[in-house]
C-alpha cells in the first residue's frame, strides 16, 4: 500500500459568488485535490484530506461521498444516489459535519475497506466538501448560493491496473480548431492516463513534439484524447497545418503504446 | 440528485472538481430521492494541524513583518567550543510612497561585532524613476547587463558601506554607485562582517536605447542596443594573491565597457576591461565578445577573448594570460538534449603551448521517468586533464533512482573512477528521504605522490514531520579510503512552531577529515582560494518571533485587495549537474535572492530562503550569481519563474552549477 504522488497543487475554492462584494461564502483550501492509492481486499486504508478554512468567521462544512461519471465531452456528473457498482459502502468518513476556526487547517480522515475476497477492481468516488454558509447574491436573481468541491479518489484494489491500447486516430474540430485525436481503449480494470510525447511533421514540414491530454480513461471505455503540440519555452504553441505525420511512443505506466499515424481532416 | 456543471469540470479529474450548487435551482430541476448517508469512523479525535489565529490580527497600518531571533551556538572551527549568544533581526515595511524599507541585522555581543543592512527598494520618483538604496553590508553594484551569461564574469565585492541604484525603465536607464570597506561574512551563530583593509568605490550606468516598460529587470531577450559602463576604484586593499599584504597594499582602478545588441533570435555582447594597479608597471586590458543565436530548438554561440597577463578587476582575480575563441551549441527537445563547446586558446606569454578545452554532454529521455545522460570535459592546455560521466536516471519501485559513473584523469590531477547510486525514496506526504552510495578508486597523486586507494562514500538526507508542528531534518555524508583516510559530516536540524508567532529551531553540524577539493578544468575559471578544513563542530539553537501586521491586502509585489502566498526554497550546489538536490549536495549560505528584482533576502546557513507574503501570480525569483562562491553560478541567468497561489506555499530548489566544468 502506498500513496501515489499528487501532482496538482492545492485546490482552491473561494466563494463562487459573482456580483456581490458583501457576500460571505465558502472559503477553503482542500489538499490534495486527487488521490490515487493502492490497497488489498480486506485491508483498511486511511487517508487524510487537509481542509484549511480561510474565511473570517468560523466555517461550517458538510462532507459526504458521491459517485461520479465522466461524460464523452469530458464533463463530470456527480450523484448522491448509489451507482450500481458503487464502492461507497466501503468508505467511512471521519464526520459528516465539520466546523473550523478562521485560518485553521483540519486533517480530515476517511477510510476505504474493501471486503475480503473482493476481486481486483478500482474503487472510484468523490469526497465532497460543501460549505454550509450560503451567500445572498444581490441582483436581478436573488437566491442563496453555496459551493462544494469534489476530491476524486481512485483506489486500486488487488493490483487492478489499466491496459490501454490505441484504437484509432482522427481529426476533429475542437474549439473551432482542427485537432488531432487519439482514440484510447482501456481493457484493464483500473483507470489509466496517457503520458509521453511523439514527434510529428506537418504539411509545411514543421517538426513538432506532441503530447496527449492527461485525462483519465476509465476501465472498459474508449476516450478521445487530443494530441497537442508542445510549445518551446517562451514561445507560442505552434499552429499545425494538416496532414500531420506522427511517429513515436506514448506511455501508460510501464506500458508502451507505439503510434505511427497520419492525421488528415 | 444529480448536479451537472461543465466549464471547470472539463479539467475536473485532473484536479478537484469545483461544483457550485444553487439550491433554488437544484430543487426546481430534481426530484427528491433518498440520499446515501455515509458511515462515520467511530471514536476518532479531531486532528487540527494548524490552529487558527487566536490572537487578533492587527490590520491597521502599513503591511509589515518583523522577525527577531535569539541564537545560541558555537563557532565551527573554534577549539574551545564555547557557546555564544547571538541576535538577528529582520524587519520589513511596505510604504506606498517610499518603497519597501527593510532592516537585516546580526549581532555577536561576545565579539562585539555583527552585520547590519538597511534597504530601501522601489522608491518611486518623478518621471518613472525607481530608486533602491542600501546601507550596511552590501555588494558592489554592477549594471544588470553585465550579469547576463558570458564566457567570462567580472566579480563583485562585499563591502560595508552605502549604495544606490536608480532605474528608469521607460528611458532604459540604470545608474549605480557604492562605496565602502571590503570584507567577509564570517561566524556562527550570527554572521558578522569582518573588515579587510582599504576602501572600494564603484559607479555603474546602463542605457538601453529603446527603453522598456518592463520593471522586472533586464533579461537576455530585450531587443535593441544597450550600453553600460562600470568603474571601480580600490585604495589600500590587500592583493588577492597576498591576503596579508606582506608585499604592500594595492591601489587599483578598473573600468568595464559593455555594448550589446539583441534582435529577434540573435544577441551579441562585447566587453572591455581596463585595469591599472599600483603593483603593475602598466595598464592591463581584456576584451571578450559573446554572440549567440537561436535556430529552432538549437542555440549556437561564438565568441573570442583576449585577457592580458596579470589582468585583474580592481584587485580581484580574473582569468589572464589567455587569448582564444570558442564555439558552443545546444539542442533541446523533450526527447533529448545535447550541448557541446570548444575553446581554442593560447597563452599570450607563451607559458603554455597552444591548447584546447572541449566539453560535451547529452541526455536521452527513454520514457517519462527514465533517461540516459553522458558527458565529458577535456582540457589540453597548461597540463592535460579530463573528466566524464554517464548516468541512468529511472523510476524504481522505491522512487526516483539514479546510477552514475564518473571517470577523471590527466597528467596534473588525480585519476579517479567512481560509481554512485542515488535513491530518492517515495514516502508519505511530508516525509522525504534520499540516499547516495558511491564506490571508487583514486590513482596515485601525480603532485603529492600519495598512494592509490579505494574509496567508499555514502550520504543520506531526510526530512520528517513530528506531529503537526515540528519537523526534523538531517544530512550525513561519509567517506572512507583504503589507506585509512576518513571523512564525514553530519548536519541535524529540528524546528518546532510553538504558536503562530513563536518557533524554535536547532541545528547540529559536525565534520571530520579533509575534503577532497575539485579543481575546475575550465582554463577561464578564476583561481580558487585554498581552504583546507580538517574538522569542525558547531551547534546552534534559534528562538524566533515573527509578527505580521498591517493590511494583508497589500502583499509583496501586489496591489490593494490582492491576496498573498508564500515563497520558500533552497539554493544548493548541484555538483553533478542533475538539476535535483541529491543527499550529498549541500545548500549555499549567504546568497542574495530577489523576488521580482525588488525584495531581497539572504540564504541561511543551509541555503534556505523565504518570502513570507507575496502577491499571487507569476513572480520572478533571482539568485545573484555574483554572490555565489566561485566557480559556481546559478543556472539559466539565475532567474526562475514561480506561480504563487493565494495562501499557498510555493517551493523552489535553485541549482548552482560549476561554470563550464
Amino acid at each position: 500500500m502506498r500513496s501515489w504522488t499528487f501532482h496538482a497543487p492545492i485546490a482552491l475554492l473561494l466563494a463562487l459568488v459573482a456580483g456581490s462584494a458583501s457576500a460571505q461564502g465558502f472559503a477553503a483550501y482542500i489538499s490534495p485535490p486527487r488521490f490515487e492509492v493502492q490497497l488489498e481486499a480486506g485491508q483498511v486504508l486511511r487517508q487524510v484530506v487537509e481542509i484549511q478554512h480561510v474565511g473570517r468567521v468560523r466555517g461550517n462544512y458538510r462532507i459526504y461521498t458521491n459517485d461520479w461519471v465522466l461524460s464523452p465531452d469530458n464533463s463530470v456528473s456527480f450523484s448522491d444516489t448509489l451507482a450500481p457498482d458503487s464502492c461507497r459502502p466501503w468508505v467511512a468518513v471521519e464526520r459528516r459535519e465539520l466546523s473550523i476556526e478562521p485560518g485553521a487547517r483540519y486533517r480530515y480522515r476517511f477510510e476505504i475497506t474493501p471486503p475480503p475476497g473482493t476481486p481486483a477492481r478500482e474503487c472510484r468516488f468523490a469526497l465532497m466538501v460543501e460549505g454550509l454558509e450560503t451567500a445572498k447574491v444581490e441582483g436581478q436573481l436573488n437566491f442563496p448560493v453555496g459551493g462544494r468541491i469534489g476530491v476524486i479518489v481512485y483506489a486500486s484494489i488487488g493490483g487492478a491496473a489499466p491496459r490501454l491500447e490505441i484504437a484509432g486516430t482522427r481529426v476533429a474540430t475542437v474549439n473551432g480548431q482542427p485537432t488531432a485525436l487519439v482514440e484510447v481503449r482501456n481493457s484493464g480494470n483500473a483507470h489509466g492516463r496517457l503520458e509521453g510525447f511523439v514527434n510529428g511533421t506537418d504539411a509545411d514540414g514543421q517538426r513538432l513534439e506532441l503530447a496527449p491530454a492527461n485525462l483519465p480513461i476509465l476501465p472498459g471505455e474508449t476516450r478521445s484524447l487530443s494530441l497537442a503540440p508542445v510549445a518551446a519555452e517562451n514561445r507560442p504553441a505552434p499552429t499545425i497545418r494538416f496532414p500531420l505525420q506522427v511517429q513515436g511512443q506514448l506511455e501508460s505506466g510501464r506500458e508502451r503504446l507505439p503510434l505511427n499515424a497520419q492525421f488528415a481532416p | 440528485m444529480i448536479l451537472r456543471w461543465g466549464g471547470l469540470c472539463q479539467l475536473a479529474l485532473l484536479c478537484a472538481a469545483i461544483v457550485p450548487t444553487t439550491s433554488a435551482r437544484a430543487e426546481a430541476v430534481t426530484t427528491p430521492t433518498t440520499a446515501y448517508v455515509d458511515r462515520e469512523i467511530q471514536g476518532l479525535a479531531p486532528d487540527v494541524a494548524e490552529l487558527g489565529d487566536q490572537t487578533p490580527y492587527d490590520a491597521a497600518g502599513l503591511p509589515r513583518f518583523l522577525r527577531l531571533e535569539t541564537r545560541l551556538g558555537t563557532q565551527p572551527f573554534e577549539l574551545q567550543q564555547r557557546s555564544r549568544l547571538g541576535f538577528a533581526l529582520f524587519g520589513l515595511v511596505e510604504t506606498p510612497n517610499h518603497g519597501i524599507l527593510s532592516i537585516d541585522g546580526n549581532l555577536d555581543p561576545h565579539e562585539q561585532r555583527g552585520s547590519l543592512t538597511l534597504r530601501q527598494r522601489g522608491m518611486p520618483w518623478a518621471d518613472g524613476w525607481l530608486a533602491n538604496h542600501e546601507l550596511g553590508v552590501i555588494n558592489t553594484p554592477a549594471p544588470d547587463i553585465t550579469r547576463l551569461p558570458s564566457r567570462i564574469f567580472v566579480p563583485l565585492a562585499l563591502i560595508q558601506g552605502a549604495g544606490a541604484e536608480w532605474n528608469n525603465s521607460g528611458r532604459g536607464l540604470q545608474l549605480q554607485a557604492a562605496t565602502g570597506t571590503p570584507g567577509l561574512l564570517v561566524g556562527l551563530p550570527s554572521s558578522a562582517f569582518e573588515r579587510l583593509q582599504g576602501r572600494r568605490s564603484s559607479l555603474g550606468a546602463r542605457w538601453h536605447l529603446r527603453g522598456d516598460s518592463d520593471l522586472s529587470g533586464f533579461s537576455s531577450s530585450r531587443l535593441g542596443w544597450t550600453a553600460a559602463l562600470r568603474v571601480e576604484s580600490a585604495r589600500g586593499i590587500s592583493p588577492f594573491s597576498d591576503p596579508l599584504a606582506l608585499a604592500g597594499q594595492e591601489d587599483a582602478n578598473a573600468t568595464q565597457l559593455v555594448l550589446r545588441h539583441a534582435s529577434d533570435g540573435r544577441r551579441t555582447q562585447g566587453q572591455f576591461v581596463h585595469n591599472i594597479s599600483s603593483l603593475a608597471s602598466d595598464a592591463r586590458n581584456g576584451f571578450w565578445v559573446d554572440s549567440e543565436w537561436d535556430d529552432g530548438p538549437r542555440r549556437h554561440s561564438l565568441g573570442g577573448y583576449r585577457l592580458e597577463p596579470g589582468l585583474s578587476w580592481a584587485g580581484q582575480p580574473l582569468p589572464s594570460d589567455l587569448t582564444g575563441v570558442y564555439a558552443r551549441s545546444s539542442w533541446r527537445t523533450r526527447q533529448w538534449s545535447a550541448e557541446g563547446s570548444v575553446d581554442l586558446l593560447r597563452s599570450i606569454t607563451g607559458r603554455a603551448s597552444n591548447g584546447s578545452f572541449v566539453t560535451s554532454s547529452a541526455r536521452w529521455r527513454l520514457a517519462s521517468q527514465s533517461s540516459l545522460g553522458a558527458g565529458f570535459s577535456l582540457r589540453r592546455f597548461d597540463g592535460q586533464a579530463w573528466d566524464s560521466f554517464a548516468d541512468w536516471r529511472f523510476s524504481s519501485a522505491w522512487g526516483p533512482s539514479g546510477l552514475r559513473m564518473e571517470l577523471a584523469g590527466g597528467s596534473s590531477v588525480v585519476s579517479r573512477q567512481e560509481l554512485i547510486y542515488d535513491q530518492d525514496w517515495t514516502l508519505s506526504e511530508g516525509f522525504s528521504l534520499s540516499t547516495s552510495l558511491g564506490a571508487g578508486r583514486l590513482r596515485r597523486d601525480p603532485v603529492t605522490g600519495e598512494a592509490p586507494q579505494d574509496l567508499l562514500r555514502a550520504a543520506l538526507s531526510l526530512s520528517a514531520p513530528v506531529g503537526a508542528r515540528a519537523q526534523v531534518r538531517g544530512n550525513l555524508n561519509t567517506e572512507r579510503g583504503s589507506s585509512g583516510s576518513k571523512r564525514w559530516g553530519l548536519n541535524l536540524g529540528a524546528s518546532w512552531r510553538i504558536d503562530s508567532r513563536w518557533s524554535l529551531e536547532a541545528n547540529l553540524s559536525r565534520s571530520q577529515g579533509r575534503s577532497l577539493s575539485t579543481v575546475p578544468l575550465d582554463p577561464l575559471a578564476p583561481p580558487l582560494p585554498t581552504v583546507i578544513g580538517v574538522g569542525s563542530r558547531s551547534f546552534y539553537a534559534v528562538l524566533r518571533y515573527e509578527l505580521q501586521a498591517g493590511s494583508r491586502t497589500v502583499p509583496l509585489g501586489g496591489n490593494a485587495a490582492d491576496g498573498s502566498g508564500r515563497v520558500e526554497g533552497v539554493v544548493y550546489f548541484d555538483a553533478n549537474k542533475s538539476g535535483t538536490q541529491e543527499a550529498s549536495e549541500l545548500g549555499v549560505p549567504n546568497v542574495t535572492v530577489f523576488l521580482d528584482n525588488r525584495y531581497g533576502v539572504r540564504t541561511d546557513t543551509q541555503g534556505r530562503f523565504e518570502f513570507p507574503f507575496v502577491a499571487a501570480g507569476v513572480r520572478t525569483v533571482n539568485v545573484r550569481s555574483d554572490t555565489l562562491p566561485l566557480p559556481w553560478a546559478a543556472v539559466g541567468e539565475g532567474q526562475t519563474s514561480v506561480e504563487v497561489r493565494l495562501r499557498d506555499t510555493s517551493r523552489l530548489s535553485i541549482a548552482a552549477q560549476r561554470l563550464n566544468d
